[in-house]
């Protein structure tokens, strides 16, 4: 989203400047009785005084720009997910949450038996959420919590942080395509 | 612009176009009060306004081209030269080594340091411990007070305390021998090395 919203300020800050440019030129145009450079000036005042508010394409554009604000408000309002996750060993200290993410995987993965795992940490109050889904017997979940829980303590999570671990069996990760889903 | 800037900036926009959508809807189906929807677009009496006004009409219109084309270069320079956080300039010892406030005035001889260099050696102090694999740092404010950012990465094996220890130490001795005082610290790290684990 923060890509997406950079992006889109960028069209619209072209798009302010070529129309702002736009209108400048077209306006001396009229003063000087001179034809529209991009506009058709004629056809644009036909269009704009026997178009009427009711017509299907003009409702069609109002229900567009409607449904366009909202989808751009839902956007902004839902919970992103966040850049840094802070770490309780110092003030002003942070880590990267996608480099702890796939370092918890790849820590996932080194326990025997394991492999095909995900991590997802969240930020939880002052501390992390982090939740592991992998490929292997249930009977390793426990190992797998163990070596995750090791491993954030190194990383400066607190040991009362919830850490929830899901197994997938071989076979149902298969029938996933070979990666489990939620 | 900072991202909560720009997500400020699109919940506004995202409210005045639910708005236009929802207002437009509703005097479109006929049932805003004072709005004819068999009306044109241009309907007469906007007509009747703008012939009313002439030449004015087209000056406001020219004023409002040069509005918005100011706006869209404003945005883009914005953008494309962000500056949040304005990186420190050429640091003036006189600020840190005078004792007086007549001793910073006094113009016999200056010495500046560039805050670039400043940055580059502390980087260098703090990639010293073999677990940094390479760090980075904007000193940003200004003197004597300026704020520090640390971007550090740091190998997949790399301990966090023995990590913030080494930075510590490094940037206390930045401190004291800049002559500066700190005004903040922040520390991004970066775990690096990681497998060809997935990630959602």
């Amino acid at each position: 989203m923060r890509l997406l919203n950079r992006l889109a300020v960028l069209l619209v800050a072209l798009a302010l400047l070529v129309g702002g440019v736009l209108v400048v030129i077209e306006v001396f145009a009229v003063a000087l009785h001179r034809p529209g450079l991009v506009v058709d000036h004629d056809g644009w005042y036909r269009t704009l005084t026997t178009t009427r508010l009711r017509d299907p394409w003009v409702r069609t554009g109002i229900v567009t720009t409607g449904a366009l604000g909202l989808l751009t408000l839902i956007g902004q309002l839902v919970r992103w997910k966040p850049q840094r996750l802070p770490i309780r060993l110092a003030e002003g200290w942070h880590l990267q949450r996608r480099s702890v993410e796939r370092h918890l995987a790849g820590t996932a993965d080194s326990v025997p038996g394991v492999g095909g795992a995900n991590a997802v940490v969240r930020r939880r109050g002052g501390g992390w959420r982090t939740r592991i889904r992998a490929v292997g017997e249930a009977s390793l979940g426990p190992a797998v919590e163990q070596t995750i829980r090791r491993e954030l303590a190194r990383l400066g999570a607190s040991p009362d942080d919830p850490v929830d671990v899901e197994m997938v069996g071989p076979r149902s990760a298969r029938r996933t395509g070979g990666r489990p889903r939620r | 612009m900072t991202d909560s800037r720009l997500r400020v900036l699109w919940t506004v926009v995202g409210l005045a176009l639910t708005a236009v959508g929802a207002v437009g809807l509703v005097a479109s189906l006929g049932h805003l009060a004072g709005v004819d929807e068999n009306a044109p677009l241009i309907w007469s009496g906007l007509l009747r306004l703008w012939r009313g006004v002439a030449p004015w009409g087209l000056a406001v219109l020219g004023v409002l081209g040069l509005l918005l084309a100011w706006l869209g270069a404003h945005l883009l320079r914005r953008l494309l030269w962000p500056s949040p956080h304005p990186v420190m300039g050429d640091l003036d010892l006189r600020i840190v080594t005078a004792t007086t406030a007549d001793e910073t005035r006094l113009p016999p001889g200056t010495t500046r340091v560039r805050g670039g260099r400043l940055a580059r050696g502390l980087e260098r102090d703090l990639a010293r411990d073999p677990q940094v694999r390479r760090a980075s740092v904007t000193l940003t404010g200004t003197a004597p007070n300026p704020e520090l950012w640390i971007e550090l990465r740091l190998g997949p094996r790399a301990t966090l305390t023995t990590v913030r220890d080494h930075v510590s130490a490094a940037v206390g001795r930045f401190w004291v021998t800049a002559g500066l005082t700190p005004g903040r610290l922040d520390v991004t790290a970066r775990l690096d090395g990681a497998g060809a684990a997935r990630v959602r």
